[in-house]
């Protein structure tokens, strides 16, 4: 069972964990077995980095779907090893070696990344939802009302979201892990928006959605009909490259223990409890530091191919 | 100066490795103070050879032959769009100085005051600070050219110098080129699909279709009496500015590069085409007067034009438009008066035409009709709707449907990520929102009929389709409304001389089977000529003229009126 201090937002998390883990695989087997989706990855898997990134996300879903099973021990029990009381070195028994409480440190790496998948796929989920249908709507609103909401979007923008975050946990204490979801998803709904309605005003003046609103469409019917396919490309890239940088907010605010607390296994939590010890204990301070920056890199990376692979030029999108 | 000898460029296919051919076995030779023209319709290889010529052949490989010039020749190339070929964040000043500084002049500011006063730029002082969009689209085509001129080229390349330009400035700019070659000696190759600025600038011509020279020769020779069928049918799918006719439109498209026919290319569209051209490719040959790549040239002159029937009788009045005026707030305040004081009316099955140049507010008229701009003065009445007035989304949807609207671009006005039937299925689906599927579909195929498309264009997206394709889908969504009034802002301007011919034919044809009246925005006055009933001159958003079609072509009262049938005339074949 788990000791967690935080238990229904980890439980939440554990479920949503094992649903995005499915889901990704589904999708991945899925990508590969579809044809026009083959050709999309292909053409990803033509760029290097299209290449690298793939490789680390399938190497990650694997490891997620089927660690567990391959794993005899589970994260939390702690181990009576008699004359060492702690950071057994990597063996046989225990490939990873153990941590300060004797836990088998490879079944805690393998699960380590559950509570950060889980929470910042929703996160990104719902900014993207959340920015692209304003930045769309903006585009096609009056001038004067886009010119009104921009600025607020501006100034917002400025705040730091770490500081509403620690004001939301303390408000409401219950399920603080996925006050992260509502907070940092409308930050980061900010920056997704403004890419959005960027790409969205170059669809609005071209003439078939002067077209469509010469016929009478309602405004809503042109958002959904004329605009948003042609921005999906955009939306598609902003998704991943969002989950990246949504994944290193988590990983921050992990650290200095506002998510996952002790002692629920995560990557970030790891490397902040063993940051002091990595030079006498280098095997428990790597693997999650590894585990960490593939996912990363890897979502980062196909990112990088995806936007390549469809005539997109992300530098151009980071600027916005 | 240049001679280029069986000259083939193309490309390797990525997987297959098969060569596919733009270009093939051109030969080709001008001395210094020489001007060829190269016509052809898009897609026919043109534009490669000018740009291959200029040495940019951008991913494309020579695959055969060779061209020769002298050592380290100085040719300079002019691109199509001058507002696109030029740095929007640098002054014109900048950009000459760049130029100038890369073919090593020493007194640079000084150079480019003369290069700026040879193009006829007025006021170069204070240009040289501007930025591109500052300029208008006749100052920009100068600046380019201007900046090709600042190396002293022995050979000038220009690629549709004059598509963006209204017919008084591309009259100017002719002059001014012909003036510079006189003076400076360069030789000159000008790239057009119109043949009206190739007659006025070249001497020579040659008219290439799917890659290859089909006719070269005098260019007066070639246009009052070409040799090759291709030739003929071009001039004839010209609409005429001297007489009320419809252009010939040709059959068929031209073949894609890769799947160019044995044989010769214009043969599955040819009228005269027999066994033998389908089998051998014809060499370009002398033949009377010009040289031809046909096998049996023709030789007596045809006309088969067919004149434009009058609006039925029994004509009602539809739309009044009186005392109608838009105005703009500039920056600094200032007033712009888009539309002033402006009246038309039209009856039911008739066809207005609205000329004038750019910026004369003739799409304003339209925007104003379709409920996209508002008006600060005037009243527009539509016969049976109270609520015509006002703008388009408070109208009812039975006013809406009355009145549909087409533009100038085919390739922006279709949503490129839906398929042709559900681009005409919307229309329909939003005025008649009870319809069953069945009625839609036959709805569908109905409309698709009537402009002349088959059920298998049904599942394909716009990027599938020619311009000319993209342009009926584009009238056949409009017309599955079935309205009253049909805008249609500039809709041949986009297309090939011979796609123009087959839109303006299916135009009257159309109105014959539906009925429906329409208006017609256009700045080319022999377009007009050919299917507008009536016709409304406008400058500076007032109107200067305004009657029957015949009266003021024949007999225009207004100096304006004049000089815009007289500029037209003087680049008009």
């Amino acid at each position: 069972m788990m000791a967690f201090l935080d238990p229904i937002s980890y439980y939440l998390a554990d479920k949503i964990y094992y649903l995005v883990c499915t889901a990704m695989f589904i999708t991945m087997v899925g990508l590969v077995v579809i044809k026009p989706s083959r050709r999309l990855l292909g053409r990803i898997w033509r760029h290097w980095n299209g290449r690298v990134g793939l490789c680390f996300i399938a190497a990650h879903i694997l490891i997620s779907v089927f660690g567990p099973w391959l794993i005899p021990h589970d994260p939390y029990t702690q181990f009576d090893l008699g004359e060492i009381a702690r950071y057994y070195p990597p063996g046989l028994e225990f490939p990873l070696g153990t941590d300060d409480r004797n836990r088998d440190f490879l079944a805690r790496v393998v699960s380590g990344g559950r509570a950060a998948i889980a929470v910042t796929c929703l996160t990104a989920i719902l900014a993207i939802s959340w920015g692209a249908f304003a930045g769309i709507f903006l585009t096609l609103m009056p001038r004067w009302v886009d010119g009104v909401v921009m600025r607020i979007v501006d100034a917002l923008i400025s705040v730091p979201w770490l500081a509403f975050l620690l004001l939301a946990m303390t408000l409401f204490a219950g399920a603080r892990g996925f006050s992260f979801v509502p907070i940092v998803g409308f930050f980061y709904s900010l920056a997704v928006l403004r890419v959005v309605r960027a790409h969205a005003t170059t669809i609005v003046a071209l003439d078939y959605v002067t077209a469509a609103r010469a016929r009478g469409h309602r405004i809503s019917w042109i958002a959904f009909h004329e605009v948003l396919p042609n921005c999906r490309d955009v939306i598609l890239v902003e998704l991943a490259m969002r989950w990246t940088w949504l994944l290193l907010a988590f990983a921050v605010a992990s650290f200095f223990g506002l998510m996952v607390e002790i002692p629920a296994p995560d990557w970030s939590l790891m490397i902040a409890s063993s940051r002091t010890l990595f030079l006498s204990y280098p095997y428990l301070f790597w693997p999650p530091v590894i585990m960490l920056s593939t996912l990363v890199i890897g979502i980062n990376f196909t990112a990088d191919g995806l936007a390549k692979a469809i005539g997109l030029d992300r530098r151009a999108a980071d600027m916005v | 100066m240049l001679d280029i000898r069986e000259l083939s460029v193309g490309y390797t296919e990525n997987i297959s490795g098969r060569k596919v051919e733009i270009l093939s076995r051109v030969n080709l030779s001008i001395a210094g103070g020489e001007t060829l023209g190269l016509v052809g319709e898009s897609g026919s290889g043109k534009s490669t050879l000018g740009y291959a010529i200029a040495g940019h052949l951008s991913g494309l490989e020579i695959q055969n032959g060779s061209i020769d010039t002298k050592e380290n020749p100085r040719i300079a190339l002019v691109q199509q769009n001058a507002g696109q070929a030029l740095t929007p964040t640098m002054s014109i000043g900048r950009q000459l100085n760049e130029v100038l500084k890369y073919a090593q002049v020493k007194n640079r500011t000084e150079k480019a005051f003369e290069l700026m006063e040879g193009v006829r730029l007025p006021d170069p002082k204070s240009l040289m600070k501007r930025l591109p969009h500052q300029l208008s689209g006749g100052q920009q085509q100068r600046v380019l050219i201007a900046l090709a001129l600042a190396r002293n080229p022995e050979i000038l390349v220009l690629d549709e110098p004059t598509t963006a330009l209204d017919a008084s400035t591309k009259e100017t700019l002719l002059e001014l080129l012909a003036a510079l070659q006189k003076s400076q000696g360069f030789a000159m190759l000008i790239v057009s699909h119109d043949l009206g600025i190739i007659r006025t600038a070249c001497a020579e011509t040659a008219v290439m279709y799917a890659g290859a020279f089909v006719e070269l020769g005098n260019t007066e020779k070639i246009i009052k009496g070409g040799h090759h069928p291709y030739t003929r049918a071009l001039v004839e799918a010209l609409p005429h500015i001297e007489e009320r006719l419809l252009p010939n439109a040709i059959e068929g498209t031209p073949p894609k590069p890769g799947a160019r026919p044995e044989g010769c290319a214009f043969a599955p569209r040819c009228l005269y085409a027999e066994d033998k051209c389908r089998h051998a490719v014809p060499p370009l040959a002398p033949a009377q007067d010009t040289k031809v790549a046909c096998f049996f040239p023709l030789v007596d002159l045809r006309k088969t034009s067919t004149a434009v029937p009058e609006p039925g009788e029994g004509k009602e009045r539809l739309l009044a438009v009186n005392n109608i005026s838009v105005q703009f707030k500039q920056h600094g305040g200032q007033i712009f008066k888009a539309l002033d004081d402006v009246s038309i009316s039209l009856n039911t099955g008739e066809t207005l035409g609205i000329i004038g140049e750019s910026g004369s507010g003739k799409s304003t008229l339209l925007r104003c009709l379709a409920g996209l701009q508002n008006y600060s003065a005037g009243e527009m009445i539509l016969e049976g709707a109270e609520d015509f007035d006002r703008p388009v989304e408070k109208r009812k949807r039975a006013t809406q449907r009355r009145l549909q609207m087409v533009f100038q671009n085919p390739s922006t006005a279709l949503n490129p990520n839906h398929t042709i039937e559900r681009i005409l299925e919307i229309p329909y689906a939003l005025y008649e929102p009870k319809s069953s599927r069945s009625e839609r579909s036959n709805a569908i195929r109905r409309e698709l009929d009537l402009v002349r498309l088959t059920d298998q264009h049904l599942i394909k997206r716009p990027r599938e389709l020619s311009g000319g394709e993209l342009q009926r889908v584009a009238l056949a969504r409009g017309l599955i409304a079935r309205p009253d009034l049909l805008l249609l802002d500039e809709i041949t301007s986009a297309l090939d001389v011979s796609v123009q011919a087959a839109v303006l034919d299916l135009l009257v044809k159309i109105q014959r089977s539906v009925g429906c009246a329409m208006i017609l925005v256009s700045h080319d006055i022999a377009v007009m000529r050919s299917i507008s009933h009536k016709l409304v001159v406008l400058k500076n958003g007032r109107i200067v003229e305004a009657g029957l079609t015949e009266q003021i072509l024949s007999h225009p009262k207004e100096a304006y009126t004049q000089s815009l049938i007289k500029s037209a005339k003087a680049i008009t074949a």
